[in-house]
């Protein structure tokens, strides 16, 4: 949540319902699956769950990122951007 | 007794609103829920900030987070049963039909055949024991029909119960047909040499028994692939 935010300067500020909603979606979809990777050890809590992307997650995401460079290249070519 | 902290307080008030999620989600992601929020709490105070704007602000958005799951929810289940609810439909008219026709039509068709034939009053008292009886097989196959459609919805349809179930409406099905053929052969032999036209109750009668293959047609093939994705489904098990 505190990425998010930081990433977006503030802008976008994720609580815990839309966090845990997303993360509900995307490991229906199998774009994420929780690890046993402890990232943070001294935060550390039975009940703390770890995510981590899929490849299929991997794949998904460069796919929509090139969707964006695709519609960014279009807004510069018209001379939007 | 000394208060509770406020961290305490708004962390008891967020378990109780996280129960208001769907089941299954609030199984899954509530203890993680309940952590975040407490471990936003605890940097919060750290950093020396208030606890109630971030608390209210947070209550707010997980409610409607929840909202939003329930509605989920509850299209999911309308989108799923959409596809049996046709289904669903038919089984009810037929039981609607079945109990308006013993309820009202039976004993009004008695009554004038009693009336009009006041000496062989036996008769059509022991056709409305016989139809009286023959709703019991009846709204056996419509029940059962029934827990085939609530298997089908709840992704349990290749199940030993399905099969029992569609066993049971074949056998409902064979008993009717089988009655109103001795019905039939009932009428022929009773109104023989008595000039009756038994034309219209037997064309009635061929018409269900017709009715009554067709069901026991299906629920045979139909029990057939369920008990062979059944058997298929054992053999895959390691």
């Amino acid at each position: 949540m505190k990425q998010v935010e930081s990433d977006s300067q503030g802008k976008v500020k994720m609580g815990p319902g839309t966090l845990y909603g997303s993360i509900g979606r995307m490991l229906e979809a199998g774009l994420i699956g929780e690890t046993d990777k402890k990232i943070d050890p001294d935060l550390d809590d039975e009940r703390r769950i770890y995510y981590q992307i899929t490849t299929l997650g991997k794949k998904t995401l460069a796919a929509e990122l090139d969707r964006y460079r695709e519609v960014v290249a279009i807004a510069k070519k018209r001379q939007f951007a | 007794m000394l208060s509770r902290q406020p961290q305490e307080k708004y962390r008891a008030c967020y378990a109780k609103l996280l129960r208001l999620y769907p089941k299954a989600y609030r199984d899954r992601f509530a203890p993680e829920m309940d952590q975040t929020f407490n471990d936003l709490c605890r940097e919060r105070i750290k950093s020396g900030e208030g606890l109630l704007v971030f608390a209210f602000a947070t209550f707010i958005e997980t409610s409607a987070a929840i909202l939003r799951e329930n509605s989920d929810l509850i299209l999911h289940n309308i989108m799923n049963r959409s596809s049996t609810l046709f289904l669903r439909l038919v089984i009810s008219l037929m039981a609607i039909a079945a109990l308006l026709i013993c309820g009202l039509g039976v004993p009004r068709m008695v009554a004038d055949e009693v009336s009009r034939h006041p000496n062989g009053a036996g008769v059509p008292y022991a056709v409305m024991a016989c139809a009286y009886i023959l709703c019991i097989p009846f709204f056996t196959a419509l029940y059962q029909a029934f827990r085939v459609l609530n298997f089908i919805d709840r992704d349990k349809t290749f199940s030993h119960a399905t099969a029992v179930s569609l066993r049971r409406i074949r056998f409902c099905a064979l008993v009717i047909g089988a009655s109103f053929f001795a019905g039939i052969v009932a009428l022929r032999i009773l109104s023989a040499g008595t000039g009756e036209d038994g034309a219209g109750p037997t064309a009635i009668a061929i018409l269900i028994m017709f009715f009554c293959l067709i069901v026991t047609a299906v629920s045979t093939v139909l029990e057939k692939q369920v008990q062979k994705a059944i058997d298929l489904k054992s053999e895959s098990l390691p």
